[in-house]
């Protein structure tokens, strides 16, 4: 009996053996007009939206197949790796995902990247595009690559019930001293730790960290990415760090156990009422499970010191050089800068276009409020902590430093590990950013 | 002459020529592997060497050969030796770590045991999952908030054992080591109950009339002679224990206290595009294998020529 | 061996406690995989689901059809190769033998422990160069070479085993290498056949860094990955990607229940000898 069953399991797996192979290689698909494609949106509203920027190209150009290949891990940390072995062996895909601004850099170096200054000007890119936008997919005077859309990273989100509560009107947290003089009442009234942080993966902290350089003005903003903050004693970087201090005093203690996400959700239970995150938060929201309204159970308020300031963090595409079907690679680069590309891929990923002119009816009610911030932004600013403003190795080190000063809160030793970075890094300050 | 002698010597005679014909069959057999194995294995190793000892960085390949510049920053650089000691934290618990389990278990399903097969095929159902997997799924038991462990720590009233688990720098990569032992164990488990097997039930008989009896037979007959399994366990062990890094990564990302090698060089290397400091690390590891390895392969040749 | 009562009351209650510990983190995988949204919230992982659905298992499956496929091809003829290489070797450096064969035993055994990550760049760079870039070929080729060290390593002491006499008896009659190999020692190796087959199955289905470095689009992407990319960076589906990883799981634990003795067995007749 037993010998039976070993039989016919032993009958069934052979016959997969040989079957699957077979079916696989009948199955295989022709060879055909193609446009291959890298990102890392796996999955929920990150694949319905590249899904939809997809069918608008499949409709402009039918007949050529979008083979896209979506690379998941850790907000596109393995997508990067990967990229950089397939350029260096010659096989880069005709265009693939990236963070706009320094991350770009190196393949431009490399001389991997083809301009695309002809599609910016025929597109008339230029006219909808924000200048600091446009100034982070240029390198040398030269576009080489299109934005799909804008997030934004100076965003306080808050519990309106628990503001209401206590009493607290979030119009009024405009400086970093009023915010705290909020959050000590919130101590006082029982909240003890009314900022929800979350810093799994570290560049939590790095963000935090970047928007309170942004508050101390665009104008030392603008010396810190361009490699200009380099003296340890610098008042305003001291100030800057003393204010993520006193910060870290109102956090959860658990920080370094959650992830940016559960952070987020600490806001959504009212556990916490402030948690400083870019604006795909907004998803974790609005998720049907969750099913928040924006106005009226959560809201949103530019960090302090930043009204009027958009901070960014950019996804674009590349258009490579020498790639198997240039046509094609700048066709899907057409798409993904026009009106139509963009309002189709933004509504569903939570973000906003990176053309001033979309059609505002599409998005939800907090993407609307940031797209008239956005229109109406004084300043916009390169994100540091997403790779845009400063070289990637200066990131990566900031995000030791910070992840370290979290624990040891050592204002006088972060600053130096800090400048020393910027220092050592000095040579890869390139990009002379001009903000205001 | 014997006459059944010269058969043999017949065949000998022509083997001189049958034998280089038969060498090039050998060799014919052999080659595939020597190229793949040279090529994929050595070409690539010479590769990561020839680059640890150039200038490259960024995405222009550099071949600029400068020297140990990249070893002597190395030796300097803090991070360095964080990870080299985490690492070897990993490989001092994991591997004596699933060792032990596993001989535990095996003796445990030795003491005829009812069942003994279903108990086997549990104990080695993780070993068949990938890392990928495990991770998530021990991602999930470790999660603070929603977490199994906390969920069960809550339910039976132990709420105040609550961590952080993989997240807690203090024991974080406690746990990884707990959760790799948990995979690796059926493993070791199943080499040690063959090895106990394939004693000659005669000396375990031997031993009972000497009077030992219970853990004593063990202790004295069976451990002693389970030598071979563990050291084959051992080599499998390492492997993995090097191999980590898509565990470590998807469980805890880049974090401090669980940054081991590999996480290091992938980071330099792809994250900051420092190919040839990268390349330095990945040499270092490498020849760190071989420091725990040539001793078992030593060992190996020894007891053969015994 | 034989305790008394009360002692083997203890030994089951450690059994069961171990598997217990050795199930869990799977059953909660089980028990997700049929839970629709609202119990994945609503309960937790360990608990059944309030309303069993086979709904996710259906939602992964035909996202998985076709890696699992791909995935399926490529192991299997790795697998086969890097089982028969590593067989012949294993024969050739105990049996035929050569002046210098433990060097170059040694110098198989070293491919074990090479760190594929730091070797990402030349093989990425290879497989282009061969024509083999995005090819299930690719990944065989990538998978039997990688293969061969632990393959040669199980076969050689296996090999230790085979009474020598039994080849020198062959030698005398007159049979050359491959005689030997195919009429004496192939018959003698059913058993670490599975051994090696097993563990060679087990790593290739299992590995994902050369699966997603040489892998482009769908038409040869593995399981693995997938199977990662069912996780999104900003959402979880928890139940999607547990019925996923079921699926993903299932050909390996089919493998090892049905081979599981023989498995025993072949660890039993000598590859634990070395």
């Amino acid at each position: 009996m037993v010998k039976m069953v070993y039989a016919v399991a032993a009958a069934v797996i052979i016959t997969a053996l040989i079957v699957g192979p077979a079916v696989w290689y009948v199955t295989r698909p022709p060879p055909e007009d193609v446009v291959e494609i890298y990102h890392w949106w796996t999955s929920g509203g990150e694949k319905a939206a590249i899904d939809a920027l997809v069918s608008v190209f499949e409709d402009k150009y039918p007949g050529v197949f979008v083979k896209q290949t979506p690379v998941a891990g850790g907000a596109g940390y393995v997508m990067k790796a990967l990229m950089k072995s397939l350029v260096l062996a010659g096989e880069a895909p005709d265009a693939f995902q990236m963070h706009a601004g320094y991350e770009g850099k190196p393949y431009f170096e490399a001389e991997y990247l083809e301009p695309i200054t002809d599609l910016w000007v025929a597109e008339g890119w230029k006219d909808v595009i924000p200048d600091v936008v446009e100034a982070m997919v240029k390198f040398d005077g030269e576009y080489y690559s299109v934005p799909v859309n804008i997030h934004r990273v100076n965003v306080v989100w808050y519990n309106k019930d628990v503001l209401q509560d206590h009493a607290i009107d979030p119009a009024t947290l405009t400086t970093w001293d009023a915010f705290f003089t909020a959050c000590d009442k919130l101590v006082a009234e029982g909240h003890t730790h009314p900022i929800a942080l979350g810093d799994i993966g570290k560049w939590a902290d790095t963000h935090v960290l970047e928007q309170i350089i942004a508050g101390e003005g665009i104008a030392f903003y603008e010396k810190w990415v361009n490699g200009k903050v380099t003296s340890a004693t610098d008042t305003t970087l001291v100030h800057a760090l003393n204010t993520f201090k006193t910060y870290l005093g109102y956090v959860n203690p658990d920080h370094a156990a959650l992830t940016w996400d559960q952070a987020t959700a600490r806001v959504i239970t009212g556990e916490a009422a402030f948690n400083v995150m870019g604006d795909w938060a907004n998803g974790e929201f609005i998720v049907p499970a969750v099913g928040k309204v924006y106005g009226t159970d959560y809201g949103t308020f530019p960090t302090p010191g930043t009204a009027g300031m958009y901070g960014l963090c950019i996804d674009c595409f590349q258009h490579p050089a020498g790639v198997a079907h240039p046509a094609n690679s700048l066709n899907w680069i057409r798409v993904v800068g026009s009106k139509e590309g963009q309002d189709a891929f933004n509504p569903k990923k939570g973000s906003i276009p990176a053309r001033t002119d979309a059609d505002i009816t599409k998005y939800g009610p907090y993407q609307k409020a940031a797209i008239n911030d956005f229109r109406n932004a004084t300043y916009m600013y390169p994100s540091v902590a997403h790779g845009s403003g400063a070289p990637e190795t200066f990131t990566a080190e900031l995000d030791d430093i910070m992840s370290a000063f979290v624990t040891d809160k050592d204002v006088s030793a972060a600053a130096t590990a800090l400048t020393a970075a910027t220092t050592a890094a000095s040579a890869d300050y390139t990009t002379d950013w001009s903000l205001d | 002459m014997a006459g059944n002698q010269l058969p043999g010597r017949k065949m000998r005679l022509p083997s001189r020529t049958m034998l280089t014909k038969d060498r090039i069959v050998t060799l014919i057999l052999f080659l595939p592997s020597l190229v793949l194995v040279g090529y994929f294995v050595y070409v690539t190793i010479g590769w990561n060497v020839v680059v640890s000892l150039s200038d490259w960085k960024g995405l222009t390949p550099s071949y600029n050969i400068v020297g140990f510049d990249q070893y002597t920053r190395l030796f300097q650089d803090p991070t360095f030796f964080t990870a080299l000691k985490n690492n070897l934290v990993l490989i001092l618990l994991f591997v004596p770590g699933s060792l032990f389990l596993g001989l535990f278990l095996a003796i445990l399903l030795d003491l005829k045991v009812r069942g003994e097969g279903v108990f086997r095929g549990i104990y080695l159902l993780p070993f068949a999952l990938s890392f990928v997997v495990t991770a998530v799924l021990w991602a999930w038991m470790y999660n603070p908030s929603i977490g199994v462990i906390n969920t069960l720590l809550m339910k039976t009233g132990l709420g105040f054992l609550k961590s952080g688990w993989i997240t807690d720098p203090n024991v974080g990569l406690y746990c990884v080591v707990l959760a790799i032992i948990w995979q690796f164990s059926g493993y070791t488990m199943l080499i040690f109950l063959a090895g106990i097997r394939s004693i000659p039930e005669s000396q375990m008989m031997a031993a009972e009339v000497d009077g030992a009896s219970g853990f004593d037979l063990y202790r004295l007959v069976v451990i002693p002679q389970l030598k071979a399994p563990a050291l084959s366990a051992f080599v499998v062990l390492m492997v993995f224990a090097l191999k980590a890094f898509d565990f470590i990564f998807v469980l805890t990302d880049y974090s401090d206290y669980t940054y081991i090698l590999p996480l290091m060089m992938f980071r330099e290397t792809f994250s900051m595009n420092r190919f040839s400091y990268g390349a330095a690390i990945a040499t270092i590891l490498f020849l760190l294998a071989l420091v725990i390895v040539v001793p078992y392969l030593y060992l190996s040749f020894r007891r053969e020529k015994e | 061996m034989r305790f008394p009562k009360p002692r083997r009351v203890t030994l089951y209650i450690l059994l069961v406690f171990f598997a217990f510990l050795f199930l869990l983190p799977l059953w909660t995988c089980i028990t997700t995989s049929f839970k629709p949204v609202h119990d994945v919230i609503y309960t937790t992982p360990v608990e059944l689901p309030l309303s069993p659905t086979a709904e996710p298992l259906i939602t992964a499956l035909n996202i998985m059809q076709r890696p699992l496929l791909n995935s399926f091809t490529f192991t299997i003829s790795a697998m086969i190769l890097s089982c028969l290489l590593g067989s012949i070797n294993g024969y050739i450096l105990t049996k035929i033998r050569f002046r210098g064969s433990d060097t170059v035993f040694l110098f198989f055994s070293i491919g074990i422990f090479i760190p594929y990550q730091a070797v990402l760049v030349p093989l990425v760079l290879t497989m282009s160069k061969l024509g083999l870039f995005n090819h299930i070929e690719g990944l065989i080729l990538t998978h039997t070479a990688y293969g061969i060290p632990i393959t040669t390593l199980l076969f050689r002491n296996f090999y230790g085993v085979i009474p020598n006499s039994l080849i020198m008896a062959a030698k005398t009659d007159g049979a050359g290498t491959w005689t030997i190999y195919r009429r004496i020692v192939l018959p003698l190796s059913l058993l670490p056949f599975v051994v090696a087959a097993v563990f060679q199955f087990t790593s290739i289905w299992n590995d994902f860094l050369f699966g997603v470095a040489l892998a482009r689009g769908s038409e040869a992407q593995p399981a693995s990955v997938a199977l990662a990319n069912l996780r999104g960076t900003t959402e979880f589906q928890w139940n999607v990607q547990m019925a996923g990883t079921l699926w993903y799981a299932l050909p390996v634990l089919v493998i090892f229940f049905v081979l599981g003795k023989y498995l025993m067995r072949g660890y039993m007749a000598g590859a634990v000898k070395g």
